[in-house]
């Protein structure tokens, strides 16, 4: 049988565990005892007191291939086997998680199997998942609640009988109630009127005696030292009626309410606290699914919580590294840092594979990561970061970009202290907090990050020069920021202009401390964190921005060198690039007409910066049948919960309408998961993908998109979907 | 200076598990976590083996039958991408425990698809939380009637090989019917394959010849596990005549439960039969163990060498490699060793650095004895991310990586994750296809090194 021992914290849970395993021995039962509590001093009075080395302490200094059960168990009165489970430092990592740590040890070895009787001694109260490992099915089978009348012992006992009933909501785990008396007032009432309000029996009652005190002192249980005494013989008896097979009982615990009217003293009713309410928020269709074709829609609606885009860590991470002077120190388990070591070096793989070009932002020479294990999670991580972060600081290393992931944050690293430290070692350190999914998605992490080194990292004192200019927020993973920025600085160079800071693209941290160096800052895009920075650069630096973001299209972006030209005092620079340039897009535009004559153009767009768009559209003679725009021009923050929403259902409705009314030959959109109800023989041109700015971005697309009308053929490959069908099995 | 980016550039436990669950065809791995812990693992891999519930519909033109739909592939639980669904957690999730909307999630997917099997894994995030799931999970199966398999720890920072063992261990104790034992039915002996994992570089062309290969020495494969084998087959593991396991790292604990559990013999390959010796090798000891006769495997090994011999001797002349040319390679020891047994022993090219990685398994003296063999042990352990001019066998990660500071690097992918290059045609390091189309890479390379010098 196994046993498991609940009760307030302070009850005497541990003194009746240790007496209750010492009787079970002397009738004859091979016992471990196991104390779940982190202060581990639940197997004293069995084994006299000895140095206890718990479970969670072994785990953390023994190497995996050293471990051995013998280590850990101790051998107390009559051959009881002594463990205690241990725990972190209080206030630090996870007591829960290292309980459940604790017992996968003891499974490892077998450890239980070699007893007739567990008894396990628990802190006091069901707190987490972790604590109610022993009342799962599979542990103990067999429940003690010890509480005296006294009213918190009680509600201990009552919320632990919840626990229960929640865990294991139809079974019957409960022995009964070990009644430790305080000696406080008609405390024997009391808890007889509990054991009748919660349909247990008192199975053993415990008078107040200094017997127990005495024995403590000699580090023994009573049942050890002197047998024949009353109390003794109150726990052997005990363990004789468990030996017999004791009937189990239901939890049935007493509602709040119910609760309340019995500690004022009157009598609850007989209904007891609901099990938290499992409610499949779904019907569960009676029949397994059905074929596809018919297939039959669960309840619940698949769409209705908007996900989270992505890992707030991993955003993080991918903006950090971008810093080329600083080392990246991801805290985190390994499966963090490889899912985003493997996210952000996609790029560079590509890179080299799709365009021969190497992007060494892409692959970071100082990144590490902490690689959090178990009992980093357990006792807390802040030791292994310390060193890690010492170490980069050894090599030299002068900037750390320190990003958390779930895990830390969970068991409540604080990496603040660390900074300090690193900084009078002239180190800097900044914290990026992605931790847990309180951060958010991958565009928080990412915000989080940008706004972090907005706010620490510029120096305040620097003082502006002439002909540089910055450029904030470009997209860091977009396959057209490269030659965007290129193009940009190819275009401010032939007005005497240079770039002052990318911030946060490729850069060094060095430009990123020296950005007020420039009059003017670009914003290369905007959207709700673009504003945010913009907010953080003008409020807290006093710094200007140019108005709009990067252009796209030739009017547009005539009219933004204008603007920058007559900022920096350029203006027939400016001019001078302008006229060339117009010269070119003419004579694009009259190629790229007759390319799209009689061809009907659908726009299923975001209502937000697509002027560009139209005026290519006006240029080129386009026979525009619908345009449907999304969201209204002030709205900056049309993203990926919209496709999650109601209006999009909206909006998809009106594509499909237009589609069938106006058949279109070319659709323009920039949603890629609308694609999915527009039939296979309309083409489309998605505007999420691989668009540039300055003047030819319009133009450049058009002569791409031109190419889809020039191939009709279908391809037979289609006939073979039955004998893949047939064969791929 | 040791970069520490490629140290950490190893897959952890979790992937191991994730891989080992869907090795077998039909099973529902979710992930019981948020979105983000999904990301990665759900566009990892996807093209190494073919499979129908790969593939969905986004126009309904191509309709497959088993195909995910757009309705599910859109939900909350796949967000567009089919593979490795998680149940989308919240933070209040975390605080208020995650079973409501984990039953959300498996009726749902189950409303729309039939499943053989279903796996839910913690992420590191749910696993501290320490939830009594089980009671949850037993009440869908026995709903459904379909089995599943709860990983309640994905042992953080623990490698994946280590998660893949652990996880097909727990796979054979929940689906294998142990009381089956040997091959009743036919005169043709039938073993397991052990060891190849979805996850991997090839694995669908490595299963191809070693099957080719067994099929050649009377010998047919009954379950290859870890690569679309389905629950009809794993169930009966125990019927085959022997185990053999092809990966040490991936294996060991495999390997204990398998000897302990069934009376079929466990053969130990002590890796992927990497070059032609180590083929041959394979097929005799497996031919010996099984009683059957190898003498068309060893023609065909044969004929295969006389091929290579041709198109090493018409590239490189009589006098072979060249004598300054050198290698690079990093992976797991007991793959480490067929690649330097091949290139080493059999081409002749002395290595420069030889980088195990997932040394937690332990298997590292493979290729220490393997390299002390061949007077190559100053090789082991020289730092990969320092070499220069060499052929380098490795993933894409490490490839692209040392060309961001080296001049003359040709890489040869043995790993994932792979440059993006789609292979259609079902490739392989093992067996003598194997040694061909490393062969191919190699003298390939050669002539691209050579052309800068």
């Amino acid at each position: 049988m196994q046993i498991a021992v609940y009760g307030k914290g302070g009850i005497g849970k541990s003194t009746m565990s240790a007496n209750l395993s010492a009787a079970l021995a002397a009738c004859g039962s091979k016992v471990l005892q196991i104390g779940c509590d982190p202060k581990h001093d639940s197997t004293r009075l069995l084994h006299h007191g000895r140095k206890v080395v718990t479970i969670l302490d072994y785990l953390l200094n023994t190497p995996e291939d050293e471990q051995k059960l013998d280590d850990v168990l101790m051998t107390g009165f009559l051959d009881t086997g002594c463990v205690e489970a241990g725990g972190p430092r209080p206030g630090m990592g996870c007591a829960g998680r290292g309980i459940l740590t604790a017992f996968d040890f003891l499974n490892q070895f077998h450890a239980m199997e070699h007893y007739d009787q567990i008894v396990y001694d628990v802190l006091g109260d069901v707190v987490c998942g972790g604590f109610a490992v022993p009342v799962r099915r599979q542990y103990a089978n067999a429940v003690f609640l010890v509480t005296s009348g006294e009213s918190m012992a009680i509600y201990a006992a009552n919320n632990i009988l919840c626990g229960i009933k929640n865990l294991n909501p139809n079974g019957s785990q409960i022995a009964g109630i070990i009644y430790n008396s305080r000696g406080v007032g008609d405390e024997s009432k009391r808890v007889e009127d509990f054991a009748q309000a919660v349909h247990l029996p008192i199975l053993a009652r415990i008078p107040r005696s200094s017997s127990f005190a005495q024995a403590e002192k000699e580090a023994m249980t009573l049942v050890e030292k002197d047998p024949d005494s009353t109390e003794a013989k109150i726990f052997l008896e005990l363990a004789g009626k468990l030996l017999n097979q004791p009937r189990l009982y239901p939890a049935q615990p007493l509602s709040e309410e119910q609760m309340e009217l019995f500690m004022r003293g009157d009598t609850p009713s007989q209904a007891t606290a609901p099990v938290q309410e499992k409610k499949p928020a779904v019907v569960i269709p009676p029949t397994p699914a059905a074929p596809s074709g018919t297939k039959k829609r669960a309840l619940s609606d698949p769409f209705s919580r908007v996900p989270l885009y992505g890992c707030a860590y991993r955003g993080a991470v991918d903006l950090a590294i971008h810093i080329k002077d600083a080392a990246v120190l991801g805290h985190a388990p390994k499966s963090c840092t490889w899912y985003a070591i493997n996210g952000f070096s996609s790029y560079a793989r590509r890179g080299l594979y799709e365009r021969g070009i190497l992007y060494p932002a892409f692959v970071p020479r100082q990144f590490e990561n902490t690689d959090i294990t178990v009992n980093d999670a357990v006792y807390g991580g802040i030791d292994h970061a310390r060193q890690k972060a010492l170490e980069m600081a050894a090599r030299g290393i002068r900037n750390i970009i320190a990003v958390t992931a779930c895990i830390p944050g969970l068991s409540g690293d604080d990496l603040v202290p660390l900074q300090k430290e690193l900084k009078t070692l002239g180190v800097n350190m900044y914290i990026i907090h992605t931790d847990g999914i309180e951060a958010g998605d991958y565009n928080d992490g990412m915000a989080l990050c940008y706004k972090t080194l907005a706010l620490e990292a510029v120096d305040s004192d620097v003082t502006p020069e002439p002909d540089c200019i910055n450029i904030v927020y470009e997209p860091t993973i977009s396959s057209q920021t490269d030659k965007n920025f290129m193009d940009l600085q190819d275009m401010l160079e032939k007005m005497g202009i240079r770039i002052n800071c990318r911030f946060l693209c490729a850069e060094f941290m060095e430009n990123i401390r020296q950005f007020k160096k420039a009059p003017y800052s670009i914003m290369a895009r905007y959207d709700e964190l673009g504003h945010q920075l913009q907010n953080i650069f003008e409020e807290k630096y006093g710094c200007k921005f140019l108005d709009g973001e990067l252009p796209r299209g030739f009017s547009e972006t005539a009219d933004w060198l204008r603007m920058v030209g007559r900022l920096y005092g350029k203006t027939a620079e400016a001019e001078q690039v302008i006229a060339e340039k117009q010269l070119q897009y003419r004579n694009q535009i009259d190629a790229l007409k007759p390319l799209y004559k009689n061809k009907k153009v659908l726009f299923f767009l975001n209502n937000k910066i697509i002027d560009w768009i139209f005026e290519l559209s006006r240029d080129l003679d386009w026979n525009v049948v619908d345009s449907i725009l999304i969201g209204s021009k002030e709205d900056r923050t049309m993203d990926w919960r919209h496709q999650f929403s109601k209006d999009w259902d909206g909006n998809l409705e009106s594509l499909k309408k237009s589609i069938a009314e106006k058949k279109p030959d070319l659709i323009i959109l920039n949603h890629s998961i609308a694609q999915a109800c527009i039939p296979a023989d309309i083409f489309t041109a998605n505007l999420s993908r691989d668009v540039g700015s300055g003047f030819f971005a319009g133009t450049e697309c058009a002569l791409r998109w031109s190419q889809l009308f020039e191939n009709s053929l279908e391809g037979r490959w289609k006939h073979d979907k039955s004998i893949f069908e047939k064969l791929c099995r | 200076m040791t970069n520490q980016y490629l140290r950490n550039s190893v897959a952890d436990h979790i992937t191991g598990a994730i891989s080992a669950c869907e090795g077998i065809r039909n099973n529902l791995v979710i992930l019981n976590g948020p979105i983000g812990c999904k990301t990665y693992y759900t566009f990892s891999g996807v093209d190494s083996v073919v499979r129908r519930s790969d593939l969905w519909s986004l126009r309904g033109e191509l309709q497959l039958e088993d195909a995910m739909d757009d309705h599910l592939l859109r939900s909350q639980y796949c967000v567009g991408s089919a593979r490795t669904p998680a149940t989308n957690l919240r933070y209040t999730d975390y605080i208020f425990g995650t079973g409501e909307q984990l039953h959300r999630a498996l009726n749902d997917f189950f409303a729309e698809r039939k499943y053989d099997l279903f796996t839910v894994i913690q992420t590191p995030g749910t696993s501290l939380l320490g939830e009594a799931l089980e009671p949850e999970l037993d009440e869908i199966s026995s709903e459904f009637q379909i089995p599943h398999l709860f990983i309640e720890s994905p042992a953080f920072s623990e490698n994946s090989m280590i998660g893949y063992d652990e996880t097909t261990v727990r796979l054979m104790e929940l689906l294998c019917d142990r009381t089956s034992s040997g091959n009743k039915d036919t005169a043709t002996p039938r073993v397991n394959l052990f060891g190849f994992d979805s996850h991997e570089k090839f694995p669908e062309g490595g299963l191809k010849e070693i099957t080719r290969l067994l099929k050649l020495c009377g010998i047919e494969v009954h379950t290859a596990v870890g690569i679309n084998c389905p629950v009809s087959d794993f169930r009966t593991i125990g019927e085959a005549d022997a185990n053999i396991i092809l990966c040490p790292e991936r294996c060991k604990k495999t390997a204990e439960y398998l000897r302990t559990h069934f009376n079929a013999p466990v053969y130990e390959t002590g890796g992927m039969p990497i070059g032609f010796d180590l083929t041959e090798k394979f097929v005799r000891e497996i031919s010996e163990l099984l009683g059957t006769d190898c003498t068309a495997a060893l023609d065909d090994i044969e004929e295969n060498r006389a091929r290579a011999f041709y198109y090493i001797a018409h590239c490189m002349g009589s006098s072979g490699f060249p004598k300054d040319l050198r290698y690079a390679a990093e992976g797991e020891p007991s793959v480490l060793c067929g690649y330097v047994d091949f290139l080493s022993g059999y081409l002749g090219i002395k290595p420069k650095a030889i980088h195990p990685l997932y040394t937690q398994c332990h298997t590292e003296n493979l290729i220490r004895e393997k390299l002390q063999e061949l007077h190559c042990e100053d090789a082991l352990e020289q730092d990969i991310a320092a070499v220069n001019n060499v052929l380098l066998l490795a993933g894409a990660n490490t490839i692209v990586e040392l060309n961001t500071y080296s001049n003359n690097i040709f890489g040869i992918e043995t790993a994932n994750p792979g440059s993006g290059y789609i292979h259609v045609i079902p490739k392989t390091y093992v067996g003598c296809q194997g040694a061909l189309y490393l062969l191919e890479q190699v003298l390939n390379g050669t002539k691209l090194l050579r052309s800068w010098l």
